[in-house]
Protein backbone atom coordinates (compact mmCIF):
# COMPACT_ATOMS: atom_id res chain seq x y z
CA UNK A 1 0.00 0.00 0.00
CA UNK A 2 1.34 3.11 -0.79
CA UNK A 3 1.35 6.15 1.45
CA UNK A 4 0.32 9.49 0.61
CA UNK A 5 3.23 12.77 2.27
CA UNK A 6 0.61 16.01 1.83
CA UNK A 7 4.03 17.96 3.28
CA UNK A 8 5.05 16.53 -0.39
CA UNK A 9 2.34 18.11 -2.49
CA UNK A 10 2.93 21.75 -3.78
CA UNK A 11 0.56 24.11 -5.36
CA UNK A 12 1.03 24.83 -9.08
CA UNK A 13 -2.04 26.51 -10.37
CA UNK A 14 -3.44 28.33 -7.05
CA UNK A 15 -2.63 28.19 -3.36
CA UNK A 16 -2.53 25.43 -1.00
CA UNK A 17 -1.29 21.61 -1.48
CA UNK A 18 -2.54 20.29 -4.53
CA UNK A 19 -2.29 17.08 -6.83
CA UNK A 20 -3.34 14.44 -8.92
CA UNK A 21 -3.89 11.00 -7.61
CA UNK A 22 -3.10 8.07 -8.86
CA UNK A 23 0.04 9.04 -10.51
CA UNK A 24 0.24 6.68 -12.74
CA UNK A 25 -2.66 4.67 -14.45
CA UNK A 26 -5.86 4.30 -13.37
CA UNK A 27 -8.56 7.24 -13.63
CA UNK A 28 -7.17 10.93 -12.19
CA UNK A 29 -8.80 12.05 -9.68
CA UNK A 30 -7.71 15.74 -8.08
CA UNK A 31 -6.82 16.05 -4.57
CA UNK A 32 -6.44 19.57 -3.05
CA UNK A 33 -7.47 22.60 -1.25
CA UNK A 34 -10.79 21.90 -2.89
CA UNK A 35 -11.65 19.21 -1.11
CA UNK A 36 -13.73 21.30 1.56
CA UNK A 37 -12.27 19.51 4.59
CA UNK A 38 -11.76 22.10 7.31
CA UNK A 39 -8.20 23.67 7.30
CA UNK A 40 -6.41 24.04 10.50
CA UNK A 41 -5.46 27.59 11.16
CA UNK A 42 -4.19 28.76 14.38
CA UNK A 43 -4.10 27.53 17.74
CA UNK A 44 -3.43 29.60 21.09
CA UNK A 45 -3.51 28.73 24.67
CA UNK A 46 -5.26 31.55 26.41
CA UNK A 47 -3.14 33.97 28.49
CA UNK A 48 -4.48 36.75 30.69
CA UNK A 49 -5.87 39.06 28.13
CA UNK A 50 -8.68 41.45 27.56
CA UNK A 51 -9.80 41.01 23.89
CA UNK A 52 -9.31 37.56 21.88
CA UNK A 53 -8.83 38.66 18.19
CA UNK A 54 -8.91 36.73 14.64
CA UNK A 55 -7.69 38.79 12.01
CA UNK A 56 -6.82 38.58 8.29
CA UNK A 57 -9.66 36.51 7.67
CA UNK A 58 -9.01 35.65 3.50
CA UNK A 59 -12.07 36.16 1.12
CA UNK A 60 -13.37 32.84 -0.33
CA UNK A 61 -13.68 30.72 3.16
CA UNK A 62 -15.76 29.50 6.02
CA UNK A 63 -14.42 30.17 9.48
CA UNK A 64 -14.55 28.43 12.71
CA UNK A 65 -13.54 28.92 16.11
CA UNK A 66 -13.24 26.28 18.35
CA UNK A 67 -12.83 27.17 22.36
CA UNK A 68 -11.66 24.49 24.78
CA UNK A 69 -12.11 25.01 28.43
CA UNK A 70 -12.05 28.77 28.68
CA UNK A 71 -13.45 31.23 31.49
CA UNK A 72 -13.60 34.29 32.42
CA UNK A 73 -11.94 35.95 35.09
CA UNK A 74 -14.66 37.96 36.94
CA UNK A 75 -17.79 35.57 37.52
CA UNK A 76 -20.75 35.74 36.08
CA UNK A 77 -20.03 37.50 32.43
CA UNK A 78 -21.62 37.36 29.19
CA UNK A 79 -19.50 35.94 25.77
CA UNK A 80 -19.45 38.90 23.09
CA UNK A 81 -18.31 39.18 19.78
CA UNK A 82 -17.61 42.08 17.09
CA UNK A 83 -16.59 42.00 13.45
CA UNK A 84 -14.06 43.70 11.62
CA UNK A 85 -13.61 45.63 8.45
CA UNK A 86 -10.47 47.14 6.90
CA UNK A 87 -9.01 45.94 10.42
CA UNK A 88 -11.26 48.23 12.70
CA UNK A 89 -13.81 46.44 15.27
CA UNK A 90 -17.03 48.07 14.69
CA UNK A 91 -18.85 48.94 18.17
CA UNK A 92 -21.49 51.63 17.02
CA UNK A 93 -24.42 51.91 19.33
CA UNK A 94 -26.68 49.75 16.87
CA UNK A 95 -24.04 47.66 15.06
CA UNK A 96 -25.20 44.51 15.98
CA UNK A 97 -28.41 42.27 16.80
CA UNK A 98 -28.37 39.19 18.82
CA UNK A 99 -31.22 36.85 19.77
CA UNK A 100 -32.54 39.14 22.61
CA UNK A 101 -31.43 42.52 21.73
CA UNK A 102 -32.11 44.20 18.29
CA UNK A 103 -29.48 47.25 17.89
CA UNK A 104 -26.14 46.55 20.12
CA UNK A 105 -22.47 47.73 20.35
CA UNK A 106 -22.04 43.71 20.15
CA UNK A 107 -23.38 40.32 19.46
CA UNK A 108 -24.08 38.92 22.90
CA UNK A 109 -23.00 34.83 22.53
CA UNK A 110 -23.89 32.86 25.70
CA UNK A 111 -25.76 33.47 29.52
CA UNK A 112 -23.45 34.55 31.82
CA UNK A 113 -20.92 32.12 32.83
CA UNK A 114 -18.87 31.31 36.10
CA UNK A 115 -15.18 31.66 36.54
CA UNK A 116 -14.96 28.71 38.87
CA UNK A 117 -12.32 26.42 37.95
CA UNK A 118 -13.80 23.19 37.79
CA UNK A 119 -16.57 24.72 35.13
CA UNK A 120 -15.47 26.49 31.99
CA UNK A 121 -17.01 26.94 28.84
CA UNK A 122 -16.51 24.91 25.43
CA UNK A 123 -17.94 26.47 22.42
CA UNK A 124 -18.19 26.06 18.33
CA UNK A 125 -18.87 29.15 16.48
CA UNK A 126 -19.09 29.41 12.52
CA UNK A 127 -18.93 32.38 10.64
CA UNK A 128 -19.75 31.60 7.01
CA UNK A 129 -17.75 33.57 4.53
CA UNK A 130 -16.71 36.71 6.67
CA UNK A 131 -14.80 38.08 3.73
CA UNK A 132 -17.52 38.98 0.86
CA UNK A 133 -19.19 42.38 -0.16
CA UNK A 134 -22.84 42.60 -0.26
CA UNK A 135 -24.49 40.06 2.59
CA UNK A 136 -25.36 39.63 5.93
CA UNK A 137 -22.39 38.64 8.25
CA UNK A 138 -23.16 36.43 10.95
CA UNK A 139 -21.77 34.06 13.52
CA UNK A 140 -23.55 31.01 15.44
CA UNK A 141 -22.94 27.95 17.37
CA UNK A 142 -23.44 25.66 20.04
CA UNK A 143 -21.76 25.45 23.94
CA UNK A 144 -21.40 23.61 27.05
CA UNK A 145 -20.82 26.23 29.71
CA UNK A 146 -21.15 26.84 33.34
CA UNK A 147 -23.64 28.70 34.30
CA UNK A 148 -23.87 31.54 36.88
CA UNK A 149 -28.02 31.45 37.41
CA UNK A 150 -29.11 28.58 39.55
CA UNK A 151 -25.87 27.40 39.75
CA UNK A 152 -25.76 24.98 36.47
CA UNK A 153 -22.86 23.42 36.13
CA UNK A 154 -22.79 22.07 33.04
CA UNK A 155 -25.92 24.19 30.22
CA UNK A 156 -26.56 23.78 27.08
CA UNK A 157 -26.36 26.70 24.81
CA UNK A 158 -27.11 27.86 21.25
CA UNK A 159 -26.49 31.80 19.98
CA UNK A 160 -26.53 33.83 17.15
CA UNK A 161 -25.96 36.97 15.63
CA UNK A 162 -25.33 39.19 13.17
CA UNK A 163 -23.78 42.34 11.93
CA UNK A 164 -26.02 44.92 11.17
CA UNK A 165 -24.27 48.12 10.63
CA UNK A 166 -23.59 47.26 6.79
CA UNK A 167 -22.62 44.27 4.23
CA UNK A 168 -19.51 45.06 3.85
CA UNK A 169 -16.85 42.22 3.28
CA UNK A 170 -15.22 41.21 6.87
CA UNK A 171 -11.78 40.45 7.75
CA UNK A 172 -11.72 39.57 11.76
CA UNK A 173 -13.50 38.47 14.88
CA UNK A 174 -13.28 39.73 18.35
CA UNK A 175 -14.63 37.26 20.99
CA UNK A 176 -14.28 39.41 24.99
CA UNK A 177 -15.88 39.46 28.09
CA UNK A 178 -18.46 41.57 29.16
CA UNK A 179 -16.02 43.18 31.95
CA UNK A 180 -12.87 41.82 32.76
CA UNK A 181 -9.74 39.43 31.16
CA UNK A 182 -10.08 35.67 29.55
CA UNK A 183 -8.38 33.40 32.44
CA UNK A 184 -4.99 31.68 31.15
CA UNK A 185 -6.71 28.62 30.80
CA UNK A 186 -7.80 26.57 27.88
CA UNK A 187 -7.16 27.09 23.92
CA UNK A 188 -8.60 28.80 21.41
CA UNK A 189 -8.44 27.32 17.45
CA UNK A 190 -9.40 28.84 14.28
CA UNK A 191 -10.40 26.43 10.93
CA UNK A 192 -11.48 27.99 7.83
CA UNK A 193 -12.81 25.67 4.62
CA UNK A 194 -12.54 27.00 1.22
CA UNK A 195 -15.60 27.07 -0.77
CA UNK A 196 -14.27 26.96 -4.61
CA UNK B 1 -2.42 47.77 35.45
CA UNK B 2 -1.45 47.40 31.00
CA UNK B 3 -4.35 45.93 29.35
CA UNK B 4 -3.38 42.95 26.63
CA UNK B 5 -5.20 41.58 23.40
CA UNK B 6 -4.62 38.27 21.34
CA UNK B 7 -4.37 38.92 17.96
CA UNK B 8 -3.38 35.69 16.54
CA UNK B 9 -1.77 33.59 18.59
CA UNK B 10 0.63 36.80 19.68
CA UNK B 11 0.46 38.70 23.08
CA UNK B 12 -0.02 42.73 22.20
CA UNK B 13 -0.41 45.42 24.36
CA UNK B 14 -3.56 48.41 23.69
CA UNK B 15 -2.67 51.37 23.10
CA UNK B 16 -4.09 54.09 25.70
CA UNK B 17 -6.65 55.06 23.28
CA UNK B 18 -7.64 50.94 23.49
CA UNK B 19 -7.25 51.16 27.07
CA UNK B 20 -9.73 54.14 27.88
CA UNK B 21 -12.14 52.77 25.35
CA UNK B 22 -12.10 49.65 27.31
CA UNK B 23 -11.97 51.24 30.28
CA UNK B 24 -15.07 53.40 29.24
CA UNK B 25 -17.15 50.08 28.19
CA UNK B 26 -16.62 48.29 31.46
CA UNK B 27 -17.45 51.23 33.33
CA UNK B 28 -21.09 51.44 31.65
CA UNK B 29 -20.95 47.73 31.86
CA UNK B 30 -20.86 47.89 35.98
CA UNK B 31 -23.53 50.99 35.61
CA UNK B 32 -26.03 48.94 34.13
CA UNK B 33 -25.35 45.99 36.50
CA UNK B 34 -28.90 46.38 38.74
CA UNK B 35 -31.32 46.87 35.41
CA UNK B 36 -29.17 43.61 34.18
CA UNK B 37 -29.77 41.49 37.36
CA UNK B 38 -33.34 43.02 37.33
CA UNK B 39 -34.07 41.84 33.45
CA UNK B 40 -32.16 38.06 34.42
CA UNK B 41 -34.41 37.70 37.08
CA UNK B 42 -37.70 38.71 35.09
CA UNK B 43 -37.01 36.65 32.29
CA UNK B 44 -36.58 33.62 34.97
CA UNK B 45 -39.71 34.31 36.73
CA UNK B 46 -41.84 34.88 33.04
CA UNK B 47 -40.32 31.45 32.08
CA UNK B 48 -41.08 29.75 35.62
CA UNK B 49 -44.92 31.12 34.95
CA UNK B 50 -45.27 29.76 31.96
CA UNK B 51 -44.15 26.43 32.78
CA UNK B 52 -46.38 26.28 35.82
CA UNK B 53 -49.48 27.49 33.35
CA UNK B 54 -48.63 24.24 31.29
CA UNK B 55 -48.19 21.68 35.11
CA UNK B 56 -51.90 23.43 35.61
CA UNK B 57 -53.09 22.54 32.35
CA UNK B 58 -52.04 19.42 32.15
CA UNK B 59 -53.33 18.56 35.57
CA UNK B 60 -56.79 20.01 34.83
CA UNK B 61 -56.87 18.31 31.72
CA UNK B 62 -56.00 14.94 33.85
CA UNK B 63 -52.68 14.51 31.10
CA UNK B 64 -49.39 13.01 32.60
CA UNK B 65 -46.94 16.38 33.12
CA UNK B 66 -45.02 17.02 29.58
CA UNK B 67 -41.18 15.76 30.19
CA UNK B 68 -40.56 19.00 29.83
CA UNK B 69 -42.26 19.90 32.81
CA UNK B 70 -40.53 17.35 34.49
CA UNK B 71 -37.07 18.10 33.81
CA UNK B 72 -38.16 22.02 35.03
CA UNK B 73 -39.08 20.41 38.15
CA UNK B 74 -36.18 18.27 38.37
CA UNK B 75 -33.41 20.98 37.77
CA UNK B 76 -35.01 23.51 40.31
CA UNK B 77 -35.02 20.81 42.71
CA UNK B 78 -31.02 20.05 41.72
CA UNK B 79 -30.72 24.31 42.24
CA UNK B 80 -31.83 24.62 45.37
CA UNK B 81 -30.32 21.26 46.56
CA UNK B 82 -26.58 23.21 45.37
CA UNK B 83 -27.89 26.30 46.85
CA UNK B 84 -28.73 24.92 50.41
CA UNK B 85 -24.80 22.66 50.40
Amino acid sequence: MSTLKTNGIVANNGTGPIASLPQSGGSNFQLGPNWGAWEFVSGTDLTVITNLDFTSLAAGYDYQILLQGVSPTTDAQLLYARFSQSASFLSGASDYTDGTTDGSTQIDLCFAITAANDEHLNMELSIPEPNVASRRKKIFGTAAMGRSANNLESFPDNTCGRLDANLNACDGVRLFWASGTWQAVGKAYLFRRRLS
Amino acid sequence: MARFNCVDGVRVQMTASEEAARDAEEAAWAADTERREAEATLKETEQDAYRLARMMEDLIAGDPPHAETTKWLNKRTAARAAMVK
